[in-house]
């Protein structure tokens, strides 16, 4: 059994109704995401849905000459999987760990069991179904609108809003992968980014040093799922996730 | 009042209409990156086309040939010009799908 308060690291999982926790808490299981795995594929049946804790996962379309690109992210504020309980069975992207980390996986079945109940976790999942499709739209413009700097100024702030801390373990070849871009554009945008001390590089790891004039550097595509994120879930952004899930702390649950 | 089976069978339906949403979306998104504007012209076409009641569309407010393109532009938010420049390639190549 995994202890209660670890939940609270994903803010949709914590804010299921209490019957719910009840039912679906015991059936969790904490899992480690490592860097790249691919948890489903574009078409095929998926069993599973994850509530990441402190892992991103990223949704991609990849085009039939091998290209992709991201259309959507979820990190602690959401699940992975939100088509198989809404009875689309599979979906047409890809999902795929861009940071390292750790998720609760859950018996798709069971969500959907529970979505079907028509209670209030119908209405929470809808508004986060709704948040997503925000985050796709905005998504498709920026990438087709707005220059590199300003898409990976809003990649960096929507991946920083989605873990606990500011250090983001991923390198600059997946990062020019999600926008769909040549490594050295995103190599030049991250070198402007350090060299006026907004974040620090070093070996596969970003720091985010000076998160406000990373929003000013911004388009205004993240401040646009930022303000409908918090309009639709508004506990994402109220309730800091402070807790981090550790070696040690999944070891304890899994003991337990 | 519905049923509890009706509101089973219309929830599963608008959860299912979501999932194609999101899967247009998605969609959406690549194209526009990855694609030059005339396969991204043909794909709106032939989407807007599948959800319309004939093969001949007849955009709203629209008058003239030149104005038709002009609104085509805005909802594409493409340059008028390049979006007439496709109208003319298309037809030049007898294409039988003259849209404008």
């Amino acid at each position: 059994m995994i202890k209660e308060n670890f939940f609270e690291q994903n803010h949709l999982l914590r804010e299921f109704p209490q019957d719910v926790q009840q039912r679906l808490f015991p059936l969790l299981e904490l899992i480690s995401l490592p860097l790249g795995k691919v948890l489903y594929e574009s078409g095929d049946p998926s069993n599973f849905v994850y509530f990441p804790t402190d892992a991103i996962v990223s949704l991609l379309y990849v085009m039939e000459s091998g290209a992709s690109a991201q259309i959507s992210m979820v990190g602690n504020d959401g699940v992975v999987g939100v088509s198989l309980f809404m009875g689309g069975e599979s979906t047409t992207s890809r999902a795929v760990v861009q940071c390292a980390g750790s998720a609760y996986r859950l018996n798709g079945q069971r969500l959907k069991d529970e979505f079907n109940r028509h209670g209030m976790l119908l209405f929470l999942m809808l508004r986060y179904t709704q948040s997503l499709i925000t985050q796709m739209a905005q998504t498709a413009v920026c990438n087709r609108h707005h220059s590199i700097d300003q898409q990976l100024c809003r990649w960096l702030l929507l991946s920083n809003d989605r873990m606990p801390g500011n250090d983001l373990h991923i390198t600059q070849e997946l990062i020019a992968n999600m926008l769909g871009v040549r490594r050295e554009g995103v190599t030049d945008a991250a070198g402007r980014l350090q060299r006026d001390g907004v974040i620090e590089y070093s070996r596969g790891k970003i720091s985010i040093l000076n998160r406000p004039q990373l929003e000013v550097l911004c388009c205004e595509c993240y401040a646009v799922v930022r303000t409908e994120t918090e309009r639709l879930l508004p506990w994402v952004f109220q309730k800091g996730c402070t807790v981090k899930t550790t070696e040690a702390s999944m070891s304890a649950a899994k003991a337990d | 009042m519905f049923e509890s089976a009706d509101l089973t069978i219309l929830a599963g339906l608008l959860s299912r209409y979501l999932v194609v949403l999101q899967a247009q979306q998605a969609l959406l998104n690549s194209c526009t990156h990855f694609y030059q504007l005339e396969p991204r012209l043909a794909r709106w076409l032939l989407m807007t086309a599948d959800r319309a009641y004939s093969a001949d569309l007849y955009l709203p407010l629209i008058l003239s040939v030149q104005q038709r393109t002009y609104n085509t532009a805005d909802l594409y938010i493409l340059r008028s010009l390049q979006v007439a420049g496709c109208s003319v390639h298309w037809q030049a190549a007898n294409d039988k799908r003259k849209f404008f």
